[in-house]
């Protein structure tokens, strides 16, 4: 199989060190990577933190912010800042999983329906319609009540396999006019496999895009695990911000006013997800730069 | 024009008898069988009588007594019939009942905040993409907001004004101490315990539109047929109003697609909140293990969305020329 | 060598394929080794889809492609990849021929992946060079820059220079001397001239009857994804049979003319005269498909010139 290779180093090199040099100078960008490199060292130093689990009963009951304990306890004694960073930590897997899991299966289908077309391009197109007006969540509530979830990566595949078809849609578009260029004709005189022609000559020209569609499939899995952790259908024994916050609510942290406890995990989601927006729009000044006036 | 909608037909039954086929499918091949542990677990305490009707009814669409085709066209009977069972909860009231009595309190809600929310994000981010210090505060604003999860933002407001301000409730969809009565003193009572959950959905959803006719008008703005406008003299606001006409499709579009997301959004208001609708019954039910209730809801939730999105389809067809027009052609 | 047996092509458009379009219809033609063949017609007659049947970049709908014998449609794999070897093709837009975010010299790096993986460094270069040599280009110039770099008739004779790299017998040049200025377009007439010395066939597609005319040992003229005339350059040239071929060679000093106009003329010519060059030779009445599906489009008026009738077939 010589044409599984990936081509030879004609690639974009100078293109691609101008955006990395622009995207480096763009404040949003900037902004967005600082706030998720940060709060990404603290989940993965979250096991490091200290003895005890997210679960364990290690302090004074619902004792507000102090020295020993950052954010504070729980109503049962648990400490808020261990849950916080374990909950990070869990967002993080979960985005990453999921969203990749969704822009690999969108990808893939935008890039048969539209390279191949015809009746393959009419059914996976269907498909796609079918999954995009299912109300993903609805469905998510049943699976996840009746399959059950019993890991993170459980979740992530779930919610992956309902995030897709927007991507799937955009994808199809953008191959469908990518393959009747002229380029992609040459490459099949040349004999190149459809498949080493989607990732070394249709796939390169919506790089770009692909980037900020992974960004955003990110963000919305993370507020999508955080719903279904805050039902209850999460994973369980493991710590999450939604499930943080589901533990709050049931044990009227609202009425006792402890603050502390149900504050700290909508402000990671909002930072992590925030920021991972900010960086897309910063991105999109990059790659498309006639915005950029604005 | 025939043929668009025979196609969007297609589509809308296609996902109809998926979403009833899965909530056939899942619940029937599990291993285990949690709707049986679900009714063996209630325990040899239990009214004797009220197992016999629930088994009646899950050995009809799930027993083994007759072949699976027929189990499978007897939850379709069943379900064109209204029959979605009866609740293990709230025995003996038909899961049907349970639902269409949470409905009002469900539509209640979602109907103003997604039709405000869509109505007035709109507004400012059209207004936003030509006011520079607008757009430098609904920017970000809207940014955190649709960033925020709705049980969050739920939870702050239900924290910020309703406990610490004392200003609403903070549960319920009326006071306790109250029955259902045409009288001021209820509908006060209803209109207090409504606002906290609307303005929450509200918030998440217009943060949503005002960022997304943003971009859409600013994208217009600068299209080539705005610049053309422009050379050849159109005034700013004939062009302003041209971006707008253009961008508000793509909205119309997004609602339909947004329409599952702001329903989610409402079942974690309606948990946070213990506001009486369809969302607190789904959260109700996770609870207390009763997955009659659970199907009946999801699945009439799921049916929901698909009538709006159709809705919203046709709407969309009536508004844009460019659908009436193209639809004959190639639909590439 | 290139032997198009009745092909016909329709593209399925609309939702769902709903509708038809057919672009080419009942074409048979051949080409031969070291023939340079043009396919003359107006824009939408179906030139390029023919090219494209033939280099397998598009499906025959109807009828067979043979090349050397075998029927193109049924290569597969390793039969293909030696099938490009031998037939390669160079399209109408030497831009989008081109992946803009890569270099231009990458279709050469194609080339020698898919074909010529064991050929040392130094050779391939050589390689390269000579091709380069042959096409008037400077390697200097053209390599190690991207596509938006280079003007449009470099471009088009990389892709030139990049068929030359494999042994080819058949080329299918679409429309490839619009691109080039008055001096490059000799040379890569003469190119062509020197590749068809060397038995390579060619299939010229051209709007240019000029240039069909200078290049070509058998002309085709293609109106409406139709044959309505064939045969050597020079009878056809000189003895154009069918209204349409008559007007397309008499419209050459005409540049006035509007398309319009001569399809009016068209139209008034097929009411006022009686039978065509066709049906004085074939049984049959004019305007209507033969009764016999097996009788041929084209009558032979004159040994190797062929003639379509000239009333408009009904479509569809
Ligand atoms: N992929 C396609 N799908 C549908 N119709 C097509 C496709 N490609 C070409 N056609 C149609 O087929 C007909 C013939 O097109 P073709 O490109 O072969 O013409 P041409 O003779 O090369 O014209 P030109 O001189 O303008 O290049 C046209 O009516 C065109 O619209
Ligand atoms: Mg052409």
């Amino acid at each position: 199989m010589t044409d599984t290779r990936p081509l030879k180093p004609i690639t974009a090199d100078a293109r691609r060190a101008e955006i990395f040099r622009l995207a480096l100078g763009n404040p949003k960008v900037i902004a967005g990577l600082v706030i998720l490199a940060t709060l990404l060292a603290l989940g993965l130093a979250a096991p490091l933190l200290s003895g005890h689990g997210p679960s364990d009963y290690v302090g004074p009951r619902a004792e507000p912010p102090s020295a020993d304990f950052w954010f504070g306890t729980t109503l049962f004694g648990q400490d808020v800042f261990v849950q916080f960073a374990n909950g990070i930590r869990s967002t993080y897997v979960v985005g990453l999983l999921a969203g990749g899991i969704g822009a690999l299966v969108g990808m893939t289908v935008g890039f048969v329906a539209g390279y191949r077309g015809g009746v393959v391009d009419e059914i996976l197109s269907m498909i796609t319609n079918v999954v995009l007006v299912l109300p993903a969540f609805a469905v998510l509530i049943i699976l996840a009540a009746y399959v059950g979830i019993d890991s993170v990566v459980h979740q992530s595949v779930f919610i992956g396999a309902f995030s897709w078809p927007w991507v799937a849609r955009a994808v199809r578009a953008q191959t469908f006019s990518l393959r009747s260029r002229e380029f992609v004709d040459l490459a099949r005189l040349t004999g190149v496999r459809p498949l080493t022609i989607i990732r070394t000559e249709i796939g390169p020209n919506m790089g770009s895009y692909l980037l900020l569609v992974f960004i955003v499939l990110f963000g919305g899995s993370i507020l999508t695990a955080a719903s279904l952790d805050f039902l209850g259908l999460g994973p369980p024994g493991q710590m999450s911000l939604g499930l943080m916050m589901n533990q709050a609510l049931q044990s009227s942290a609202l009425v006792l006013g402890i603050w502390w406890w149900f504050l700290p995990p909508g402000i990671g989601i909002v930072l992590i997800v925030g920021a991972l927006y900010v960086t897309n729009i910063g991105l999109d000044d990059v790659f498309n730069p006639k915005l950029r006036k604005m | 024009m025939g043929r668009y909608f025979g196609r969007k037909s297609i589509v809308y039954a296609l996902t109809c008898i998926v979403a009833v086929t899965i909530n056939w499918l899942v619940p029937r091949f599990m291993p285990g069988d949690p709707v049986l542990q679900m009714l063996i677990s209630r325990g040899p305490d239990t009214n004797p009588e009220q197992t016999a009707v629930i088994m009646d009814y899950y050995n009809r669409l799930f027993g083994f007594d007759v072949p699976l085709w027929q189990q499978y066209l007897n939850y379709w009977g069943a379900l064109f019939k209204g029959d979605l069972g009866v609740s293990v909860w709230l025995f003996p009231t038909p899961v049907a009942d349970v639902v269409l009595r949470a409905l009002p309190y469900t539509l209640g809600l979602l109907l103003p905040a997604i039709l405000l929310s869509w109505f007035l994000g709109n507004k400012v981010g059209a207004m936003a993409a030509r006011r520079k210090w607008l757009d430098n505060s609904v920017l970000p604003v809207g940014y955190v907001l649709t960033a925020t999860p709705y049980m969050w933002l739920a939870i702050l407001l239900a924290w910020s004004l309703g406990i610490v301000a004392g200003i609403f409730p903070t549960a319920g969809g009326y006071g306790f101490d109250l029955q259902p009565a045409v009288s001021w003193e209820f509908a006060s009572s209803l209109a207090m315990h409504w606002f906290l959950p609307f303005l929450s959905l509200f918030l998440v959803a217009f943060g949503g539109w005002a960022i997304g006719m943003r971009n859409l008008v600013i994208y217009e703005l600068e299209s080539d047929y705005a610049n053309y406008l422009a050379a050849l003299g159109a005034p700013p606001r004939l062009i302003r109003r041209y971006a707008f006409r253009n961008a508000i499709l793509p909205q119309v579009t997004g609602l339909a697609l947004q329409l599952g997301v702001l329903v989610g959004g409402s079942i974690l208001t309606e948990v946070v909140f213990a506001y009486p609708g369809l969302g607190n019954l789904v959260f109700q039910a996770l609870l207390h293990r009763d997955f009659f209730l659970l199907q009946g809801v999801v699945l009439f939730i799921v049916i929901g969305v698909l009538v709006a999105n159709f809705v919203i389809d046709v709407v969309y067809v009536l508004v844009d020329p460019r659908t009436r027009a193209g639809m004959q052609g190639v639909s590439a | 060598m290139l032997r198009l047996n009745r092909v016909w092509k329709t593209y399925r458009v609309g939702a769902f394929g709903t509708r038809e379009l057919t672009a080419v219809r009942d074409v048979s033609l051949d080409v031969a080794p070291g023939e340079v063949v043009s396919l003359i017609g107006e824009s939408g007659s179906g030139k390029t889809t023919i090219g494209r049947m033939v280099l397998r970049l598009n499906s025959v709908s109807q009828g067979r492609i043979e090349f050397d014998g075998t029927d193109v449609s049924t290569l597969r794999g390793r039969a293909l990849k030696s099938y490009y070897r031998k037939v390669q093709g160079i399209f109408q837009d030497p831009y989008s021929s081109f992946n803009p975010i890569f270099k231009a010299d990458r279709v050469f790096d194609m080339v020698r992946r898919q074909f010529f993986a064991g050929t040392p460094n130094a050779t391939w270069h050589g390689k390269i060079e000579a091709a380069l040599a042959d096409v008037r280009l400077d390697p200097a110039q053209v390599l190690n820059k991207y596509p938006h770099q280079l003007s449009g008739g470099q471009l088009q004779r990389m892709l030139i220079a990049r068929a030359l790299l494999l042994d080819i017998k058949l080329l299918i040049a679409d429309e490839i001397i619009s691109m080039l200025d008055a001096s490059t377009r000799i040379d890569v007439m003469n190119l062509l001239a020197d590749l068809t010395s060397r038995g390579v066939g060619v299939l010229f597609v051209t709007h240019d009857l000029a240039l069909g005319n200078y290049l070509s040992t058998t002309t085709v003229i293609l109106r409406r994804g139709v044959i309505v005339e064939m045969g050597a350059t020079d009878k056809v040239f000189a003895n154009p049979q069918h209204p349409y071929s008559t007007h397309l060679l008499g419209s050459v000093p005409h540049l006035h003319k509007k398309w319009s106009q001569v399809e009016a003329e068209l139209a008034r010519h097929d009411a006022r005269l009686g039978p065509c060059g066709y049906h004085a030779h074939m049984p049959g009445r004019c305007g209507m498909p033969p009764h016999d599906p097996d009788q041929p489009m084209l009558a032979e008026i004159e040994p190797g010139h062929v003639v379509g009738c000239s009333y408009d077939q009904p479509l569809g």
